[in-house]
C-alpha cells in the first residue's frame, strides 16, 4: 500500500515519534514510537480514551512540544511551531479573544500580514462559510457555545492552512449542536479540501467524520488499530449512521477499543 | 420573595455594566447625602466660636479666602499634575515589568521576597532618602509617588499574565504571532487585571502625593493643609480636608469610568 502513494501526497510522515513530558519534576513517557502518515485532503480521525495523550500528539504535529523520532511536514523535519497548520481547540472560550468582535477574532492570524483588502475578503469568506455573517460585530461572550466554536473554525479557515488539527472541538457542546457542526465541518472540507486530523473520544464522531481512523491507547500511548472508512464525501446524520457499513466500522472500533482498554482496566 | 430580589439585583448589575451611563452619574451624588446631612447638623448645632470644631460655613469662607489669594486652584493643579504624571508613569512601568515577570516562568515566584520587601517599604520613610539623592523638588515627589503606587499595578499585571490560559498562549503561538503582536494580545487579555491594579494604585498615589507635599512643603494641597495646621487655622484645615476628599472622589470616578469604558468589551464575567 505505501508504495502506491506518491511522495507529494503525503502531508505528514511520522516515524517512531515519542514524547516525554516533565510534570512536577517527574519525566513521563506520554507517546511511544508512533509511526503513521497523513495524506493530502484526507480526514484522519484519531480516537482513544481520555487521558491517553491525543492532545499531546496533536501538539506534536503542530510543533508545540519537543519530541524524539521524526516528524516530517511536506518532506521537511518539523522543528518548532509549524506554519500552515492551525489548531482548533476544545476550549473555545480561552482560544478566542473575548475583547475582540467575531470579525476581529477571525482576523487575528492574518491581519497585518497580507494586504488589507485581501485580508477583509478572507475574513468575509471564512465568516460566511461558517454562517456567522449576521454576527460579525458581536463579541464571543454574546454568542452560544456552538457559535463560538464556529468563530474559532472561521479563524482557522481564514489562515488558509494546509492542515487543520482538531482537538476534540465539539467535546463540550450539546449533542444537537455537535451534530450540526459535524455536518458543517464535512461541508467546509468539501469546499476547502483541507487536510484534517481530528481527535475525539467519541467513536461515532470519529467514524462519521474520518476517511481513516487510528486508535490510540495504553500508557504510554501507542497506535493499536487502523481502519479505512470509505463512506464517501457526502455523509448524512440519519442515513449514513444507520447504514450497515457505518455500523460495521463502528462495531470494529468499539471491539478494538474494548480489547485495548479492557486489558488496562483489569490491571487498574 | 428573597429569590425575586436577588434576581432583580443581578439583572441590575448586568445592566449597569452594559449601559454604564444609565443614571450612573447621579448615584454617587445621592450616596453623599448622609455626609451632607452630617455637615448640616454640624452647622446647625455647632458652636460658632469653637476653635477645634469650626462650623462648615467657616470652612467655605476659608476656601473662598484661599481662592481670592490665588492659592486654591494653583495648589489643586500642582497636586493633580503630580498625581496624573505619576499614575501614567506607574501604569507604564508596572504593566511592562508585570508582563516581563509574568512571562518568565522561573523568575515569577523566585522574586517574591524582593517584591514583598519593596512594596511594603513605607513611602513616608522613603521621602528623606529620596530628598537626599534628588533634592526637594517635584521630580523627587514623582519618584516617591511612582515608587509606592507601581506595586499594585505590577503585581496585578503579573498575576493576570500568569493566569492566562495555556490554551490562549498555545493558540497565539499556533497562529504565528510573535513580538509586538503577541504582547498586544497578552495585554488585551490581561487588561481586567491591569485595570484592577490601577484602581488600587490610584488612591494610594493620591495619598502619597499629599504626603510628599506635607513632608517637603512642595506647592500643592498637602502643603496648604500643613501651613493651615501650623497657623492653627482649623477652618482651613477642615476645608482642605474636604478638598482632598473631593479630589479622591473625582479620581475614583475617573478611574471607574475608564475601567468601565475599556472593559465593556470583555463581557460580563470578568470584573
Amino acid at each position: 500500500m505505501p508504495e502506491l502513494i506518491k511522495q507529494d501526497e503525503v502531508v505528514y510522515q511520522v516515524l517512531d515519534l515519542s514524547v516525554n513530558l516533565r510534570r512536577r519534576g517527574q519525566e513521563r513517557v506520554i507517546l511511544e514510537s508512533l509511526s503513521f502518515d497523513v495524506l493530502k485532503k484526507e480526514c484522519l480521525s484519531i480516537v482513544g480514551p481520555s487521558g491517553t495523550g491525543k492532545t499531546t500528539l496533536l501538539r506534536a504535529l503542530a510543533g508545540l512540544v519537543p519530541y524524539s523520532g521524526s516528524v516530517k511536514f511536506h518532506g521537511e523535519t518539523l522543528n518548532g511551531p509549524a506554519s500552515d497548520v492551525v489548531l482548533v481547540f476544545q476550549d473555545y472560550v480561552n482560544a478566542l479573544l473575548r475583547w475582540r468582535t467575531v470579525q476581529k477574532n477571525v482576523a487575528l492570524g492574518i491581519e497585518g500580514r497580507i494586504p488589507k483588502e485581501q485580508c477583509q475578503e478572507r475574513i468575509d469568506e471564512a465568516i460566511e462559510t461558517v454562517g456567522l455573517q449576521n454576527y460579525r460585530d458581536s463579541y464571543p461572550w454574546e454568542l452560544s457555545g456552538g457559535m463560538q466554536q464556529r468563530v474559532q473554525i472561521a479563524r482557522a479557515l481564514a489562515m488558509k492552512p494546509k492542515v487543520l488539527l482538531f482537538d476534540e472541538p465539539f467535546g463540550s457542546l450539546d449533542a444537537m449542536t455537535r451534530e450540526g457542526l459535524q455536518d458543517e465541518l464535512l461541508r467546509v472540507r468539501s469546499v476547502f479540501q483541507t487536510t484534517c486530523v481530528f481527535i475525539t473520544h467519541d467513536i461515532d464522531e470519529a467514524v462519521y467524520l474520518g476517511d481513516r481512523l487510528m486508535l490510540l491507547s495504553g500508557s504510554p500511548a501507542s497506535l493499536t488499530f487502523e481502519l479505512d472508512i470509505p463512506l464517501g464525501a457526502s455523509r448524512n446524520q440519519i442515513l449514513t449512521k444507520e447504514s450497515g457499513e457505518f455500523l460495521g466500522y463502528r462495531h470494529q472500533v468499539y471491539e478494538q477499543m474494548r480489547k485495548a482498554h479492557g486489558g488496562s482496566q483489569a490491571t487498574g | 420573595m428573597t429569590l425575586q430580589t436577588a434576581n432583580t439585583h443581578s439583572v441590575m448589575i448586568r445592566k449597569s455594566r452594559h449601559k454604564s451611563n444609565d443614571g450612573k452619574g447621579v448615584a454617587p451624588l445621592v450616596g453623599l447625602l448622609p455626609l451632607a446631612a452630617l455637615l448640616l447638623i454640624w452647622q446647625v448645632f455647632g458652636n460658632p466660636h469653637s476653635v477645634f470644631f469650626p462650623q462648615p460655613n467657616r470652612w467655605f469662607a476659608a476656601i473662598d479666602s484661599l481662592r481670592q489669594q490665588g492659592m486654591l486652584w494653583s495648589s489643586i493643579l500642582a497636586t493633580a499634575s503630580t498625581f496624573i504624571q505619576s499614575m501614567i508613569v506607574a501604569t507604564l512601568i508596572g504593566t511592562a515589568l508585570g508582563m516581563a515577570l509574568g512571562s518568565i516562568q522561573w523568575g515569577g515566584r523566585a522574586l517574591d521576597p524582593l517584591l514583598d520587601f519593596l512594596r511594603n517599604l513605607p513611602a513616608a520613610a522613603l521621602v528623606p532618602a529620596a530628598a537626599i539623592v534628588l533634592g526637594t523638588n517635584t521630580k523627587m515627589a514623582l519618584v516617591i509617588v511612582v515608587f509606592s503606587s507601581v506595586w499594585p499595578i505590577l503585581l496585578n499585571t503579573r498575576s493576570a499574565i500568569l493566569n492566562l490560559s495555556p490554551v490562549l498562549s498555545s493558540s497565539i503561538t499556533n497562529l504565528g504571532l510573535g513580538g509586538f503582536r503577541r504582547s498586544s494580545v497578552m495585554i488585551g487579555s490581561a487588561l481586567p487585571g491591569i485595570l484592577l491594579g490601577v484602581r488600587v494604585a490610584a488612591p494610594l498615589a493620591l495619598i502619597v502625593t499629599l504626603l510628599a507635599e506635607f513632608i517637603t512643603n512642595l506647592p500643592g494641597v498637602g502643603a496648604l493643609i500643613l501651613s493651615a495646621q501650623q497657623n492653627f487655622n482649623s477652618a482651613e484645615v477642615y476645608a482642605l480636608l474636604l478638598v482632598a476628599g473631593v479630589l479622591a472622589l473625582v479620581v475614583n470616578s475617573i478611574v471607574s469610568a475608564i475601567e468601565a469604558s475599556v472593559l465593556h468589551r470583555h463581557g460580563p464575567t470578568t470584573s
